[in-house]
């Protein structure tokens, strides 16, 4: 069931929403070579809670950290690890959510570590774009797969390709609420889109082919084909004036 | 966070709970956490098990034929569960 939000409950997930970018341009400033994705974790968990927050997915599911760093061929959900220490030339993509005032906030983030292949270059600028025309295109009196079906078009119009064993979602005072949202498929189907919804709308796109597997952690998700892969997320509330991004600082 | 898509018809295995490793067919999504599994033999799908998604891991998407039989609203049969996780096996 897609659960509507109030105004007011808007205006609550915006705080929420602002929080988790405050958190993400935190942790960009320590983005460099050298740095592991451990001591990123430290800088967003201490961040979120010294701003009254809480890192949404600590413990969510049993996860054991307060964000996913997922490095190169790492889709989502890498775990934080001391031992893994970025390079010149990586890509990382630093999801975070923070629970703040009874909501979540959900965004993602790739960048570059460094000077990086034009390939990374790309994928990045267009991954970016993409998830600017999935929001473009979650309008009311649409429906659902239109964002999908805009973040696919142009995603495989550049020749890269867009994960399917994982997708966006509603979000609220829950962090996975319905509707899953994916990033391919016809336009026109699904449920119809209205003002209230607030939808955690996240393309994730492949260099490569788009089949991934999930490694022996239960979580850490990788490219099969070894391809770099990146993820860019916004929190965003489908407004009568159209659809509004909730997670900027 | 990206959520996992578990669409009707992937196949999947569990990966907790006393059926670790059990090959299981998503009968239904049940809300944004929890998906309808059967296989056809121990668990039937006229009383499938309610799983977290969580506990389960994606082995293999929809096939084709089997997209077109759901979106007929066909409904899918134990024996038609069975065929799926045979056909992995093999």
């Amino acid at each position: 069931m897609i659960i509507l939000k109030s105004d007011r409950e808007i205006q609550a997930m915006r705080e929420a929403g602002r929080l988790t970018a405050l958190a993400h341009q935190e942790v960009a400033k320590a983005i460099a070579p050298g740095v592991t994705t451990a001591e990123l974790d430290h800088i967003v968990d201490t961040f979120i809670r010294k701003m009254g927050g809480t890192p949404s997915f600590k413990g969510y599911m049993g996860y054991p950290a307060s964000i996913c760093a997922s490095v190169n061929d790492v889709v989502v959900h890498g775990i934080p690890s001391p031992q893994r220490s970025l390079a010149e030339g990586d890509i990382i993509s630093l999801d975070i959510g923070a629970f703040y005032g009874g909501f979540h906030g959900d965004a993602a983030r790739t960048w570059p570590v460094g000077q990086v292949s034009e390939e990374a270059r790309r994928l990045l600028e267009v991954t970016e774009e993409s998830l600017a025309r999935g929001i473009a295109a979650a309008r009311g009196g649409g429906h659902l797969s239109d964002i999908g079906h805009a973040v696919q078009t142009y995603v495989e119009s550049h020749g890269f390709s867009v994960v399917r064993d994982y997708v966006g979602h509603g979000i609220g005072t829950k962090m996975h609420e319905d509707p899953q949202i994916p990033n391919f498929g016809p336009s026109g189907q699904g449920p119809q889109l209205r003002p209230g919804m607030v939808l955690a709308i996240e393309p994730m796109v492949n260099a490569g082919g788009y089949p991934v597997k999930t490694l022996g952690d239960g979580w850490t998700v990788i490219t099969m084909d070894g391809s770099l892969s990146a993820h860019f997320e916004h929190t965003v509330a489908l407004t009568e004036q159209g659809p509004q991004i909730l997670t900027l600082p | 966070m990206a959520n996992l898509l578990l669409l009707p018809g992937a196949l999947v295995t569990s990966r907790a709970g006393r059926d670790l490793g059990t090959l299981y067919v998503v009968l239904e999504a049940l809300g944004p956490d929890r998906v309808a599994v059967a296989d056809g033999k121990t668990r039937r799908a006229a009383k499938p098990k309610v799983k977290n998604v969580r506990h389960l891991a994606l082995v293999a998407g929809p096939s084709t034929d089997l997209v077109k039989k759901l979106e007929n609203r066909q409904a899918l049969t134990d024996e038609d569960l069975r065929s799926i996780i045979q056909g992995y096996q093999l």
